[in-house]
């Protein structure tokens, strides 16, 4: 119990620090809001002119959208240390970690607040209402008692993604464009329905690097799309289990870093 | 500046970049993701049709554009952060003490970083799509020289963005949003996704406006012979009377900004 006071106090601090500048917050939200302004904008130019996206439309498209968001969103939140974390081996920080009493992950993903957060729920909750709006989606109990079911599944997946490829930097030290390219290269994949990609790719987006169970199989569930297109119609259900099994991997992974891990003597 | 010391500082920079061998090989696998997702999107949409032209592109010609301009992308890569460190960390203030112009030796320091990415990741990425995609490009030397021509303004102006950009750190405790508003933009109006001859007509007083197109849109058509030789012509003067108009706003602030630096006290 303790140390989960210990956490809330670092969280705290560190949100406190990114407040410090209010203006620069502020204007950090509006450049967020406008890249993804410019990310829908192109949507809707493309839309406009082809109507839908091997069969999804614009609502449908908005609201794959808005779980992408949310599971970005906390991702963020929870997980945006392990962004620069080979910066932390490469310096030497990581050994001011380990001397304390308490879990390595437990302080290295409590160090820092992300303000993007903000951002993307904000983005996330715009894109739901009016992608269920457009999409005149029906929210049945059900589905709501599921949403937060699927975002935490989703948050797992992409938390425990960008935890794996964080632990590679225990072996290499430096692996700032592998962790890009998996957090927010990989994130373009699923702008658009998995089923675009040929069946080799969908086949590696679903079972290697499951990021389609992030927002285009749970979508199928939620907007009644038939999942009879997709590798298997049982996938849209597999959010959750894919969440627990890439989490529990990901802290293996981890810990396999943590032990194979020496001081870079910096 | 004297060239035999510009060429210095490229080949300087250019050896810094080869330091990083798997961030390189990574680098490809990075860019060439993006050129699977945009293809795998435009097969996808242009499938839907009968009609095999859209918006004056056949499906070889925009599976070409997409390869291209992230080729162009890829080429133009330069570290935008360079300016902000050497503000955060004082040594800017070495910038103001030697004899040669700060704003060449940051153009040659990008232009070897820009070299080597050229070399290490687009030349790969292009000959793997040539492999993979059905794509055409017209080969003839006078318009590959005309090409080469309004790509190095392209570069210039992409370089003197990222300078304007990065001499905000004299007046921001943080640039990060102002980059990320800047490639919001970028994304957008230059065409690195969708060609400007998608966008609706009501954006053209924007797009127009904007030296956006000039870096990445126009050297791209041009390649791809979507402009003829002496429209070519044209669209190569636009871009120079861009490059005095951006280059006088890098001189005015790069002055505004040695002031304030010395009010600060360096």
């Amino acid at each position: 119990m303790e140390s989960i006071k210990i956490y809330f106090s670092l969280f705290a601090t560190s949100i406190k620090a990114r407040m410090e500048y209010k203006a620069s917050f502020l204007f950090y939200i509006f450049a967020i809001l406008s890249f993804y302004a410019g990310q829908f904008g192109l949507l809707f130019i493309l839309l406009n002119r082809f109507h839908e996206i091997k069969g999804w439309t614009l609502g449908e498209m908005i609201f794959l959208y808005s779980l992408h968001a949310f599971a970005f969103g906390f991702t963020n939140l929870i997980f945006s240390q392990l962004v620069n974390f080979d910066k932390m081996i490469v310096d030497g920080e990581f050994d001011r970690v380990l001397v304390r009493p308490l879990s390595p992950l437990g302080q290295v993903v409590f160090s820092k607040f992300e303000v993007s957060t903000a951002a993307h729920l904000i983005i996330g909750s715009t894109a739901l209402y009016f992608g269920s709006h457009v999409a005149d989606l029906e929210w049945t109990v059900y589905k709501v008692l599921m949403f937060p079911v699927v975002v935490l599944g989703a948050v797992m997946i992409a938390g425990g993604l960008r935890l794996m490829v964080t632990s590679v930097a225990f072996w290499t030290l430096r692996n700032r464009t592998l962790v890009h390219t998996v957090i927010f290269s990989s994130k373009e994949f699923i702008n658009y329905p998995v089923s675009i990609y040929n069946l080799g790719m969908q086949f590696f987006l679903t079972f290697i690097f499951p990021i389609a169970f992030i927002n285009f199989y749970p979508a199928h569930f939620f907007l009644d799309r038939s999942g009879t297109g997709l590798l298997h119609p049982a996938l849209e259900m597999g959010t959750p289990i894919a969440g627990a099994v890439v989490i529990t991997v990901s802290i293996f992974s981890w810990k396999a870093g943590v032990n194979h891990y020496q001081s870079t003597g910096s | 500046m004297n060239p035999k010391l510009f060429l210095k500082f490229v080949s300087v920079s250019f050896q810094k970049q080869v330091t990083y061998r798997f961030d390189c090989f990574v680098g490809i696998v990075n860019g060439f993701l993006y050129v699977f997702i945009f293809t795998s999107l435009w097969k996808a949409l242009y499938s839907q049709f009968d009609t095999t032209v859209h918006n004056g592109y056949t499906l070889t010609a925009i599976v070409s554009y997409a390869v291209l301009v992230m080729a162009v992308r890829i080429s133009f890569t330069m570290d935008d952060s360079i300016i902000y460190r050497k503000v955060m960390d004082g040594s800017i203030a070495m910038e103001l003490v030697r004899p040669t112009s700060f704003f060449f030796m940051n153009l040659a320091e990008n232009v070897g970083h820009s070299l080597f990415h050229m070399m290490a990741r687009t030349v790969p990425i292009v000959i793997i799509s040539i492999f993979l995609f059905d794509i055409s490009i017209p080969f003839e030397v006078s318009r590959f020289l005309v090409f080469l021509v309004s790509f190095i303004a392209g570069y210039v102006l992409v370089s003197m963005l990222n300078f304007i950009a990065g001499l905000l750190a004299f007046w921001f405790v943080e640039i990060f949003p102002f980059m990320l508003f800047k490639y919001a933009l970028f994304t957008f109006f230059a065409g690195g996704i969708v060609p400007l001859d998608f966008f609706p007509e009501f954006l053209d007083p924007l797009v127009k406006f904007l030296p956006f197109q000039y870096m990445l849109y126009f050297p791209t058509t041009i390649l791809l012979g979507r402009a003829s030789l002496a429209e070519a012509h044209s669209i190569i003067i636009v871009q120079l009377i861009w490059v005095v108009i951006m280059g006088s706003i890098c001189t005015l602030m790069w002055n505004a900004g040695k002031k304030k630096l010395i009010i600060q006290g360096g």
